[in-house]
């Protein structure tokens, strides 16, 4: 978040220490009655009921209601940053955010085939380090504002001609349409930094949006919609999202099926090339009306390509294994300071004997400046770089503890600014 | 207001008008006489992947856990398959009341002890296969139903000659 107070005072700090010592605490909790378990009766039964439970709060009626077509999920994220290097002072913080989801299978539940939909609600607090890094990706992504409750999506899909042709229409995360990847596609359970959550360069708002998936041969899908570019945030849209078709994003993206397997384990894969127009209205580097007003323009056009691949599976269900991933984006440098990104990485689930839903993660990422913006407004800003490492544990079923180190070269894009070091600390509850 | 009423009462109406086919699926064991109800069972197996289809490819957000939901979905995938697989078994011990000559009802049995087998090991397996591997084989297990209605089935609107 940009323009946060650089520094904490005192109390901010104790707050950390206080979040701190609670997470150290359900960390105790959580391994004590392991080690408490051979002679302790109380032990073994609170040991038994962390471990063996698939969740918090494991309620029949749930799993009944899944039976029926409805699936709920709640989860909870909280992150500890600190900024142990960088320009300016060291700065520690904290955010956090929950998300409900609500899945709705009509054909399960109504019997109206092909008709399914998603209710999202999700609230956060922001106190988070991202503005005193400074860079131009956020290290926690998942901390944007302070918001108690919103509807983050909201949408319909009509499935035909056995999933061959699907149409969503609603209120919808661009990002679960276009863009996605299976190794650096969420904040909450992988990568934290927002340049791993998806490709800054593709304009991807939650907004009101329509879209076409269409499956006209297998292992090939092709993904086409708009979307409101102007959406305000956590606005319906309404007034907004019917005011011209030149403020519409729009979408268009191939996705390959990769063909690999070893033996009788399948190794996903997809490679998608997707482009772009922008419908915001942006101003055009080194432009000026004859009044001296920059020139603002819409409708840029751009492109990003996202691959991942799984290299190995330890079995045919498993998620256990290397997968790698990478990103290339291009934004027109009219109106980008950057014009190129782009990402290499990759994640290996089950790396230590023992622990086969633990993930270790590595990824890294340039943003490269557009020569217009050089030319014309800042011949210093050259781009950014970054590396993210994670290792994602899962201490039990229903809780992860992801510690996660971030190191930014010229965060800001200008490289007289000391490169920043991160470290972040992760905890998932899924209830 | 008044759309929004319009609109709770239109779903009202379609969720009183509906039922989930889950409890469809388990009145229609329940009315279904031992020697049909393979096809209940098979016709749910077949509701599932669909279902099971829709999870996999539907672009839903990674903070969601889907794979919890396609694990769970997963089992209820194996109970049919097991529930099929019974009725198989209860199909073969139907042969000896049936009207058939020694040929047909070997024949006959062999196709049920298949769909059986079949139907028992995608339940056995379902726990370690990928869904590619399962919808093979629910294609396998919808072959051995095919087999034998082409040989067995009475054809109920047979067309005069």
């Amino acid at each position: 978040m940009r323009g946060a107070p650089r520094g904490r005072h005192w109390r901010a700090r104790l707050e950390v220490g206080r979040r701190a010592g609670c997470a150290l605490l359900l960390l105790l909790l959580a391994l004590r009655p392991h080690a408490a378990a051979a002679d302790d009766p109380l032990g073994v039964r609170l040991g038994r009921h962390l471990s063996e439970s698939p969740q918090l709060v494991d309620l029949e009626a749930r799993r009944e209601l899944e039976r029926l077509g409805v699936t709920l999920q709640l989860f909870y994220n909280q992150y500890l940053g600190w900024k142990a290097r960088g320009a300016g002072s060291d700065a520690t913080g904290h955010s956090g955010s929950y998300d409900f989801f609500a899945r709705v299978d009509a054909e399960e539940s109504l019997g109206l085939p092909g008709l399914s939909g998603l209710f999202h609600v999700k609230g956060q607090y922001d106190d988070q380090i991202n503005g005193d890094v400074g860079a131009l990706s956020d290290p926690v992504d998942d901390a944007d504002f302070d918001q108690g409750i919103y509807v983050d999506e909201l949408w319909l899909e009509q499935s035909l001609f056995e999933g061959a042709l699907r149409m969503r229409a609603g209120f919808v995360e661009q990002q679960t349409l276009y863009d996605r990847n299976a190794y650096a596609n969420s904040e909450d359970r992988q990568f934290m930094n927002s340049y791993f959550d998806n490709n800054p360069l593709v304009p991807l708002p939650d907004a009101l949006s329509a879209a076409l998936i269409v499956t006209p041969v297998h292992g090939l899908e092709l993904a086409m919609g708009v979307a409101d570019a102007d959406n305000l945030p956590r606005s319906a849209g309404f007034d907004t999202a019917f005011d011209g078709a030149d403020s519409l994003d729009a979408y268009f993206e191939a996705r390959l099926t990769t063909p690999w397997a070893r033996g009788d384990r399948p190794l996903p894969g997809a490679l998608r090339l997707g482009v772009f127009r922008d419908g915001r209205s942006r101003t055009v580097f080194g432009r000026v009306h004859s009044d001296g007003e920059p020139v603002t323009e819409r409708g840029h056009w751009g492109g990003w390509l996202s691959f991942d691949q799984a290299i190995t599976r330890e079995d045919a269900r498993s998620e256990q294994g290397l997968g790698v991933f990478a990103r290339v984006g291009y934004a027109d440098p009219d109106v980008n300071s950057i014009a190129w990104l782009w990402e290499v990485g990759g994640q290996y689930q089950g790396l230590l004997p023992g622990r086969d839903h633990d993930v270790f993660g590595v990824a890294a990422y340039q943003a490269i400046a557009g020569d217009r913006y050089q030319d014309r407004v800042d011949s210093d800003f050259e781009g950014e770089a970054g590396i993210e490492v994670y290792y994602r544990c899962m201490v039990l079923p229903w809780l992860t503890v992801t510690p996660d180190l971030q190191y930014i070269v010229d965060p800001g894009g200008f490289d007289d600014t000391q490169d920043a070091v991160v470290a972040l600390l992760r905890f998932r509850v899924t209830f | 207001m008044g759309r929004a009423a319009v609109c709770a009462a239109a779903l009202a109406l379609a969720v009183a008008c509906t039922r989930p086919t889950q409890l469809v699926y388990d009145a229609e064991v329940a009315e279904t006489p031992v020697g049909a109800r393979h096809a209940v069972h098979s016709e749910r197996i077949r509701e599932l992947m669909a279902g099971l289809d829709r999870l996999e490819r539907g672009r839903l957000p990674q903070a969601m856990d889907v794979e919890l939901e396609r694990d769970r979905r997963i089992d209820d995938v194996a109970r049919a398959a097991r529930d099929l697989a019974e009725s198989a078994g209860e199909l073969a011990d139907l042969a000896p009341k049936l009207d058939l000559d020694a040929v047909k009802r070997e024949a006959f049995v062999g196709h049920a002890r298949a769909l059986e087998r079949d139907t028992r090991a995608l339940a056995d397996e379902a726990p370690v296969l990928s869904v590619a591997a399962m919808r093979e084989r629910t294609l396998a297990i919808r072959t051995d139903c095919d087999r034998c209605h082409d040989q067995f089935r009475v054809d109920p609107n047979p067309v005069e000659p």
